[in-house]
């Protein structure tokens, strides 16, 4: 048994059999091989070694040709490694003795002699992947099987996923991911979230340990792997499978049940969306709209820039889903870095702090135009509001609007029908915005706290950097005072303000967000049911004296450790 | 013999001792901590692993097995010719 230490990027626990997937989406099953046809793959086995020798060796001489025979020598070594004696015969003896496919015992080998390199701190382990990965290629030729087609459930393990990958997995059969990189906003914790299944990442190397058809367990709540685990830790992990999915049965009662306090405070709980798809879920959890519909896989999922057919298509689903229930759609939020059509930056040292988001959108006009023109003819079939992410001075707010005007005024001169008086907000996720937020709310319709980003811009700390991540806590002091000042500033000019990020999702800050003002949460769709739940259990006095307390405290984990105590206390069965 | 070179026991290293070895008419093991593996087998001879100053028992047998052993003597002691010019190398 071996335990992995990760990010926990999406809740639940997830126990099933391993697909390994590595950087050139294999996936190495494994597999037994009848008695009767042991002699034909062995000899499947050799040939595939000789087609790998030759290819080595063509390669070797072309190198040693062109570059000098000092790089030949690389290859050299390759076709060395292949043709030892000892390695042969322990790949013949797998699949004749223990009936293992060729390609997974060499997938078993190559990672076990990797290991072994790792430990000896060996500069060649590298060329171990790369022999395996040759030696696979020639097994399996054409039949080599992407992640897209699963016939049977799986967890996914992976060194990382782009994008694409992540979005184009096989929903009905992927029960949990595990990445070694990443961080709380990589892509596998975003896709993992909309799927709502458990997932870890930023485990660290480990895919040398593990091969396909393993069993392992996900704990996503604890942000735990654990590899070849004993029975009595399946047991363990079985029992609160049994756990977590009778709490949910006993939370979908509450499924028609306003979000409302026990003192009759009514909170407006909206999910928080990436996908289309996912509004089915907010739909079914009785969610009161969507708090925060986030754009970016639109630009993500193709090696072009989405055109506004494409935009109108993702947002009308979402929108007609909802009927009359409000649909907060955020417009463009990345990184030039991440988006494959636009012109890679020059000055970009620190994505973070550089041109990305609303900076980007405003560089880009036409781009921004086309997503706003998309939302603005949405906006015709539903309740839709549009709200800029990243603004960080009043300027950037007035050229945003202005952008919109201009959209306006294009769609009233074609006739084209949108919604004329449609709300336009912001997220607040820059401390410059608090400091200044007297002067936004005059000039907004609503705002909503971004937590994620603030947290990050407070403490200056990157949440996708382990080394730092420490540092990283919703309930900081510091934050919990922004946020405070934000809900003062709305309060005193009825501005609604939403708060959407990750912090709204944890039961532990429930209480002390109803208790500091705020009446509005947006929340992933798989958090509703609890944060619902708790709303349910608590009146807004009780909260009230909570926020108090919490604000006597000076550091993160004073804080924390109350609010748990408080959330056993009011609501034992969600403060384990 | 002892590993003299900065870098190990490394693939080029150990494609040396194997080139080496072929030219003679003669079984060649390496022993290093009770590991004995053939000193043609290249992936059993990078899994020992062998760093810096690591001293390793070179045991030949066969009609030339003085004479290989003469050869991978000097081949140790120049630390695998690490720093010495390109062409030099084979």
């Amino acid at each position: 048994m071996q335990k992995l230490q990760g990010i926990a990027v999406s809740p639940g626990v997830a126990i099933g059999e391993a697909l390994v997937v590595d950087s050139e989406g294999f996936r190495i099953p494994r597999r037994f091989v009848s008695r009767d046809t042991v002699e034909y793959e062995v000899e499947r086995l050799n040939k595939a070694m000789a087609a790998a020798g030759d290819e080595i060796g063509r390669h070797r001489d072309a190198v040693s040709r062109e570059l000098g025979a000092k790089y030949g020598a690389i290859f050299e070594t390759h076709l060395q490694i292949l043709q030892d004696s000892k390695l042969h015969s322990e790949l013949e003896e797998m699949i004749a003795e223990r009936h293992y496919s060729p390609e997974y015992a060499v997938s078993r080998v190559m990672r076990r002699y990797a290991e072994v390199f790792q430990r000896v701190q060996s500069r060649n382990v590298a060329d171990l992947v790369d022999i395996e990965k040759r030696l696979l290629r020639n097994l399996l030729g054409r039949r080599r099987e992407g992640i897209s087609q699963l016939t049977s459930p799986v967890l996914v393990l992976a060194h990382d996923l782009t994008p694409s990958e992540a979005a184009n997995l096989d929903r009905r059969f992927v029960r949990g991911f595990v990445t070694e990189v990443g961080g709380l906003g990589s892509h596998t914790a975003i896709v993992a979230g909309a799927l709502e299944i458990p997932a870890v990442v930023g485990t660290g190397p480990f895919l040398t340990d593990v091969s396909g058809g393993d069993l392992v367990i996900i704990d996503g709540d604890n942000g735990l792997v654990v590899l070849h685990p004993d029975e009595e830790t399946i047991a363990r992990y079985r029992h609160e499978v049994e756990e977590l999915r009778s709490l949910a049965a006993r939370l979908e009662t509450l499924r028609d049940l306003p979000a409302e306090t026990k003192d009759g405070a009514r909170i407006e709980l909206s999910g928080n969306i990436e996908f289309p798809h996912e509004v089915d879920h907010c739909v079914d959890r009785g969610a009161d709209g969507i708090g925060l519909y986030r754009t970016e896989f639109l630009y993500l999922a193709a090696d072009k820039e989405p055109d506004e057919e494409v935009h109108l298509a993702a947002y009308n689903r979402v929108v007609q889903s909802m009927g009359k229930r409000p649909v907060t759609i955020r417009t463009f939020d990345l990184g030039a870095d991440k988006v494959p059509h636009l012109p890679n930056p020059e000055d970009e040292r620190n994505p973070a702090l550089g041109q990305r988001s609303i900076r980007l959108s405003l560089r880009n006009v036409d781009m921004f135009k086309t997503q706003l023109r998309a939302i603005l003819r949405a906006s015709a079939l539903g309740n839709v509001r549009i709200m800029f992410p990243l603004i960080s001075t009043i300027l950037e707010l007035r050229q945003a609007k202005m952008v919109l005007a201009d959209v306006m005024e294009d769609l009233d001169e074609h006739g084209v029908p949108y919604q004329r008086n449609l709300p336009v907000g912001i997220m607040v996720e820059v401390p410059s915005v608090v400091m200044m937020i007297d002067h936004f709310v005059d000039e907004v319709d609503f705002l909503s706290i971004g937590t994620n980003d603030l947290i990050q811009y407070t403490l200056a700390v990157d949440r996708s950097n382990k080394d730092v991540v420490w540092l990283y806590n919703a309930c900081d002091p510091s934050v919990l005072k922004l946020i405070a000042m934000t809900v003062e500033a709305a309060r005193r000019k009825s501005v609604p303000v939403n708060l959407c990020g990750q912090m709204s999702a944890s039961p532990t800050y429930t209480m002390l967000l109803l208790g500091m003002g705020l009446r509005q949460l947006s929340v992933p769709p798989s958090a509703i049911p609890e944060v619902k739940k708790i709303c349910r259990s608590v009146t807004i006095e009780q909260c009230e004296k909570v926020a108090r307390h919490a604000f006597t405290f000076e550091n993160a984990r004073d804080v924390k450790s109350y609010l748990r105590k408080e959330l056993k206390k009011h609501v034992p069965e969600l403060g384990q | 013999m002892t590993v003299a070179n900065r870098a190990g026991l490394h693939a080029r290293a150990a494609l040396l001792v194997a080139n080496c070895v072929r030219q003679y008419q003669a079984k060649v093991e390496l022993v290093m901590d009770r590991q004995r593996v053939d000193a043609l087998d290249m992936l059993q001879v990078l899994s020992l692993g062998a760093a810096r100053g690591q001293s390793i028992t070179l045991e030949a047998t066969g009609v030339e097995a003085e004479a290989v052993l003469d050869s991978l003597e000097r081949l140790f002691a120049a630390g695998f010719h690490e720093d010495e010019a390109e062409g030099e190398e084979q």
